[in-house]
């Protein structure tokens, strides 16, 4: 056994009781969150240096699978600064449960086996459900509550599935599926499959939880379940999808251009009449998991070979494409999230942010660039993953699936920009609340979004790396 | 590499004007003046010599990829032509008026915004790369929407966004028309590339199934056309200039809308050829009912911003015309309706500056900008009144002034393909004549409106703003070889671009 890939699991595992060892003394919050970072940021090392070329039990360390884990490392990492200022009691259970949580992500992200999946999405989940009623407001604990009697409903789903799916296909392995024993099986699993991971990703007729959900958390673990979480359900769908249903892709395509059409679309004239600014984040994380599902449907057009190019180019340019919007979306999501705790409110209405640009200049514009980046404007992250992604439909041959797409994001920039409006140019004041974590977290991921507005490389990197 | 350089430079130049705090109209001024001294000394250097073709190219290849048949090449590469080096020319000089008449009041962002909207249309002319094309072609929009929301006067928070999302769906077909192109070079080629010579090829082009062509062409004219802008995608032109400040109007002239004359006349033009006939003659009825109507439409506004607006829209619709008839003519007559589609697009820009500058001069006075409003201006401010009445004459096409070269070259030419139907634009004109003449008539002479109170003439700065706009129309009124030279050569090899 080769024990070195195995280093940054050890670690997060072992870190994780070790941080609540360190909050045994009081007044230990700095010192944990700092430790959870460097914590974090060595697995992060090691999991770049340690990478492709080996498998061992469920385990498979190949570019495909290191690539998502780093995701979801990110997706820890950006939330620590900010969860300083929103967390206020408990710190040495939170950042444990953020380590353990990220163990369990880590390995999501390492195997192809469907029950390994299935327990560390588990894990993933039911840590989420502590972290939604943390602070323990009246306002949170009914939004968790809900998150949970969904989820729960979800889970039964989704196992429904994994054995429908093991009955058409007599493996748990996605890398051994080849023979299809049912199709009928297959297309039970298809859709319970869809409802069980629905539901995380917050797809059309599965999202009213997110919604009460993201709005009552507090704002960093809003970002996490609108990020992390749904990110790891994605993950998850994309290699079942992609892998364990190679046999036959054919319904794949109708149900998931059907699926992200409605999602995208509800999400975003939802979006459209709200004043609540984390509900308008929450409808608009529903209408970006419409663009991210926008990839099955690619994977299930492939089927067809109708595309322009040949079929394993477009595989390829599709998946990576998965992979980018991605990291992309962690920045541009997480962030707007984040810089909600400027206000000193609970429930954040879009008043609220007036005259944030007469107080911070800078901060305005990074929360600016931000919702540009989810709107899909030039120089920022969101744009090259919408650019890439609408190319990726066009070489499929996919005109009315982009066009439709573009519509859409045309709408979206209504929200998106009355947000700016409101925080650059509508007369009058607030108090803000300028604590340097909410300020520079907010800064630093405007940042890194622009520096993902040029990353032409990884891109192409990823389409190197997108079949497994 | 020089053109990369300079790019660079403007760049730094953009981002430190956020953060200079007092002297923001003095830094971007002065640091955007210096640039357009290098580019002019550079120019003349480059194109003493110019015999038509793409010059000072330079290529850098940022990412590459090439593996199980898939090649991707992601290119940032610039060049010049006759004609974009005229408009990077006009582009520095419109920023600079625009700084020139911004408000010294207004705070470090502003001038920080007006001097990234030069920047993007820099960028724009310079690029050769369709990636890059697209992102200065939306980088342009961003700042411009927050000086419209920002600095703007009424119902600016609809009006801005409006503004936005009218011009971001056409940028979005054009995105989707650049994808076409690109995939089906993969198709052809094995590579994908979004280098704009290699898809804007004629002989590339030719082998397109007609469905992905006309897809493609369908993109990139909806496009143009929202921007530059043409009848009945004009919604957002008038609103938009009637709530900017007075720098943002002359951006949007300016710029703005010369992206649509660019984008016309300097990418789409060399696989025009592949026009359907029937697509041609569109194109040109567009051109024809946009003269005439913008031309009545002006002719009923009240307010004399709104009326400059409109009428700059009417000149715009020369290039529509001039793009349409020119393929419909050869050889020499070929040449002078193109190059005097081009001329217009840069003429255009330095005569509505002076437009809209002169009107800001005497709003700042008067505070009102409604004909009826005003009255007799003449007796109390002769100088100011004077410019605004030279900026009417040069938008009515004035021989010695700038206006004269391009409506007269392309109405001539098009005699040649459209035979009568040009009477329509002459029809236009003397309409567009008719309502300047009128408007000046009520706000100019005429009787002093007496509410309007004691006026005071235009100070020596400002005097000197208006001489400079009025000097440079002037000077390629009268001396247009300077330009044309350039413009004619470039249109007459534009078919073999490469």
């Amino acid at each position: 056994m080769n024990l070195e890939y195995f280093y940054s699991l050890i670690i997060l595992g072992l870190s994780g009781f070790l941080a609540l060892a360190i909050g045994i003394r009081k007044d230990s919050k700095k010192i944990i969150a700092l430790f959870t970072f460097i914590i974090l940021i060595i697995s992060f090392i090691l999991i770049i240096f340690k990478s492709s070329g080996y498998s061992i039990y469920f385990l498979d360390f190949t570019d495909f699978n290191t690539y998502w884990a780093l995701i979801f490392i990110v997706s820890s990492l950006v939330i620590i600064l900010p969860s300083m200022h929103d967390i206020q009691n408990k710190h040495d259970v939170f950042y444990a449960l953020i380590l353990f949580m990220t163990l369990s992500m880590v390995i999501a992200a390492y195997t192809f086996n469907l029950i390994v999946l299935f327990v560390s999405f588990e894990g993933v989940s039911v840590i989420t459900y502590i972290l939604a009623a943390y602070n323990r407001t009246k306002r949170n604990l009914e939004g968790s509550l809900k998150y949970f009697v969904i989820s729960t409903i979800g889970t039964a789903f989704t196992i429904l599935g994994i054995s429908y799916f093991y009955f058409a296909t007599r493996t748990f392995n996605l890398l051994a599926v080849s023979k299809l024993y049912s199709n009928m099986a297959l297309l039970l699993a298809l859709v319970f499959i869809i409802i069980g991971f629905g539901f995380e990703i917050a797809i059309f007729p599965m999202h009213q939880w997110a919604i009460d959900t993201y709005d009552g958390s507090p704002n960093s673990i809003s970002s996490f379940l609108s990020t992390g979480s749904k990110l790891v359900a994605y993950m998850i769908l994309l290699k079942i999808l992609y892998l364990g249903f190679m046999p036959d892709y054919n319904y794949i395509f109708y149900f998931f251009a059907a699926l992200s059409i409605l999602t995208m679309t509800y999400g975003n004239i939802s979006a459209l009449s709200q004043n609540n600014i984390k509900r308008i984040l929450a409808y608009s994380s529903v209408a970006q998991a419409g663009n991210l599902i926008l990839v099955f449907a690619i994977i299930g057009y492939s089927y067809y070979n109708a595309a322009l190019v040949s079929r394993t180019t477009f595989l390829r340019f599709g998946i990576a494409i998965a992979m980018f919007y991605s990291l992309a979306y962690i920045f541009m999501k997480a962030g707007p999230f984040i810089a909600m705790s400027l206000v000193k409110k609970d429930k954040v209405m879009i008043d609220d942010f007036i005259g944030l640009a007469r107080k911070s200049k800078v901060t305005a514009f990074s929360l600016a660039i931000l919702l540009l980046a989810l709107a899909g404007i030039p120089v920022t992250g969101g744009f090259l993953a919408k650019y890439f992604l609408f190319f990726t439909l066009i070489i499929g041959d996919l005109w009315w699936l982009a066009v439709i797409s573009i519509l859409n994001s045309v709408i979206s920039v209504f929200y998106y920009f009355r947000i700016i409006l409101y925080s650059f140019w509508k007369p009058g004041d607030n108090d803000f609340d300028m604590s340097p974590e909410i300020k520079y977290s907010v800064i630093i991921m405007a940042l890194i979004t622009i520096a993902l507005g040029f990353a032409f490389t990884l891109y192409t990197y990823l389409i190197g790396i997108a079949i497994i | 590499m020089i053109l990369i350089g300079f790019l660079m430079a403007f760049l730094i130049v953009t981002i430190l004007s956020f953060f200079t705090g007092k002297y923001a109209k003095q830094f971007s001024l002065i640091s955007v003046f210096i640039l357009t001294v290098i580019f002019v000394i550079y120019s003349f250097s480059r194109f003493a010599t110019y015999t038509g073709g793409i010059i000072s190219k330079s290529n850098i290849l940022l990412s590459s990829f090439t593996a199980n048949g898939i090649s991707i090449r992601i290119n940032f590469s610039t060049g010049l032509t006759g004609f974009t080096d005229a408009l990077v020319i006009m582009a520095l000089m419109v920023t600079i008026f625009a700084l020139l008449i911004g408000e010294k009041s207004n705070d470090d962002t502003f001038f920080g915004l007006l001097t990234s909207v030069g920047f993007g249309l820099v960028g724009l002319f310079m690029v050769r790369n369709f990636l890059f094309f697209y992102i200065f072609w939306e980088v342009v929009l961003v700042p411009m929407f927050f000086v419209i929301g920002k600095y703007g006067s009424y119902n600016k928070d609809k009006i801005s966004i409006k503004f936005f999302i009218y011009t971001h769906v056409g940028s979005l077909f054009l995105l989707l028309s650049i994808f076409t192109l690109s995939t089906y070079y993969f198709i052809k080629t094995g590579i994908f590339t979004f280098q704009i010579s290699d898809l804007m090829n004629l002989t590339f082009q030719e082998t397109l199934p007609k469905s992905a062509l006309y897809f493609s062409f369908f993109g990139f004219l909806l496009a143009f056309l929202i921007k530059l802008p043409t009848f009945p995608l004009h919604e957002w032109l008038p609103n938009a200039h009637y709530t900017a400040p007075y720098s943002g109007s002359i951006l949007l002239s300016g710029g703005l809308l010369s992206m649509g004359g660019y984008g016309l006349l300097g990418i789409l033009y060399p696989v025009a050829s592949l026009f359907p006939l029937a697509l041609v003659y569109f194109l040109i009825a567009l051109g024809l009912v946009s003269v005439v109507y913008f031309a009545f439409t002006s002719m009923f506004q009240k307010n004399l911003k709104r009326m400059i607006a409109y009428s700059s829209a009417g000149e715009m619709a020369f290039v529509t015309i001039a793009f349409g008839t020119s393929l419909l003519s050869t050889g020499y007559v070929r040449t002078l309706d193109l190059s005097g589609g081009m001329y217009q697009t840069i003429a255009h820009a330095f005569v509505t500056s002076l437009a809209f500058s002169s009107l800001y001069f005497i709003y700042k006075r008067t505070h009102t900008i409604q004909v009826y409003g005003l009255g007799g201006l003449y007796h109390k401010t002769p100088v100011a009144s004077s410019f605004f009445l030279a900026a009417l004459l040069a938008s009515l096409g004035l021989p010695t002034l700038a206006g004269f070269i391009g409506e007269f070259s392309v109405t001539i030419a098009s005699y040649q393909s459209i035979g009568l139907l040009t009477l329509l634009i002459v029809f236009g004109l003397i309409v567009t004549a008719a309502y300047f003449i009128w408007a000046a008539q009520r706000s100019l002479f005429g009787f002093y409106n007496e509410s309007l109170g004691k006026l005071k003439d235009l100070d020596r700065a400002e005097f000197l703003i208006l001489f400079l706009m009025l000097a440079s129309s002037i000077f390629i009124g009268i001396y247009p070889t300077l330009i044309f030279r350039l413009l004619s050569l470039y249109a007459t090899h534009i078919g073999g671009l490469i």
